[in-house]
């Protein structure tokens, strides 16, 4: 998913398109996002999610409108700190623990702006919502997991009827 | 050049700040605003030469900022660099007269593809 320049002839909305947010495209995001923007170390093969804990941090962003999904990304506060140490080229002893929420919200924001594209419908990409892991997670959700330098980071996707 | 960068992500502000960085468009100096309103402030007191914004911010999204400022009659040159990347979405940008909308994630290289036709 290339970065592009306002294209003055962008098709209308096309209300029958139901191209379905796969692994691979899901792959594709986390890749870009990290390896692209962030300059982070990441296997873009899906590995085996691990297990969440009461501990994990988790940011939420939801699309609604023509077609809704809700997409969750979730580390442990290790690797969210990782994550916002690249994300403002400081530190961990230096990061405020907002920053490093702040940090976890921007990867969910960026995936969710990516879904939206995808969906390319009339939508609507809810503010980051971070915190600790709200439990139960949605059911029959794709859930995806991506080595991190060493760590996991996982990626919930659920699409949703209206 | 002095250029207002707009987003409610302190993160993201830095990594766009990061990025022009590397990029080869000259002499400017950041300036930052976590908000539309904290923007439109900037843009009265501190003059900037472009304006780099988000597009999904709370209070004031990036498009009313953009409707805001031409509306009180500025052309400033106006980008969005944003997570967002409708069809739809960069319809509402163009028609607001926004120059470019640089879809995250970001490298140098497309936001200096973005920046080299307003600055040139």
């Amino acid at each position: 998913m290339q970065p592009f320049a306002i294209d003055q002839t962008a098709s209308e909305p096309n209300e029958n398109d139901t191209t379905p947010v796969t692994v691979d495209l899901i792959a594709q995001m986390v890749d870009n996002l990290f390896t692209a923007m962030l300059e982070l170390d990441i296997d873009s093969s899906p590995v085996e999610p691990p297990q969440l804990s009461d501990e994990t941090l988790s940011a939420t962003v939801q699309v609604s409108g023509d077609r809704n999904a809700i997409i969750q990304v979730f580390a442990s506060h290790d690797l969210a700190t990782k994550i916002a140490t690249a994300m403002f080229a400081i530190e961990a002893e230096e990061l405020a623990e907002e920053e490093i929420l702040d940090a976890l919200g921007e990867v969910v924001n960026v995936i969710g702006g990516n879904v939206k594209g995808i969906f390319d419908q009339e939508c609507a990409l809810s503010l980051p919502c971070v915190g600790v892991i709200q439990q139960p997670l949605p059911e029959d959700a794709m859930t995806v997991a991506f080595d991190l330098g060493g760590e996991a980071i996982t990626v919930l996707f659920k699409e949703r009827t209206k | 050049m002095k250029i207002l960068i707009v987003d409610d992500s302190k993160a993201m502000r830095m990594i766009v700040s990061r990025t022009l960085k590397q990029t080869d468009i000259g002499n400017f100096t950041v300036i930052e605003a976590g908000s539309g309103v904290e923007a439109l402030e900037k843009l009265e007191s501190e003059s900037p030469d472009l304006i780099l914004s988000d597009w999904n911010m709370p209070e004031m999204k990036g498009i009313e900022l953009l409707q805001k400022v031409r509306e009180a009659g500025n052309n400033i040159r106006f980008g969005f660099i944003t997570s967002e990347s409708s069809a739809e979405t960069r319809k509402q940008a163009t028609e607001a007269g926004a120059a470019f909308l640089v879809t995250k994630p970001f490298t140098a290289d497309s936001i200096q593809a973005a920046l080299e036709p307003i600055l040139s």
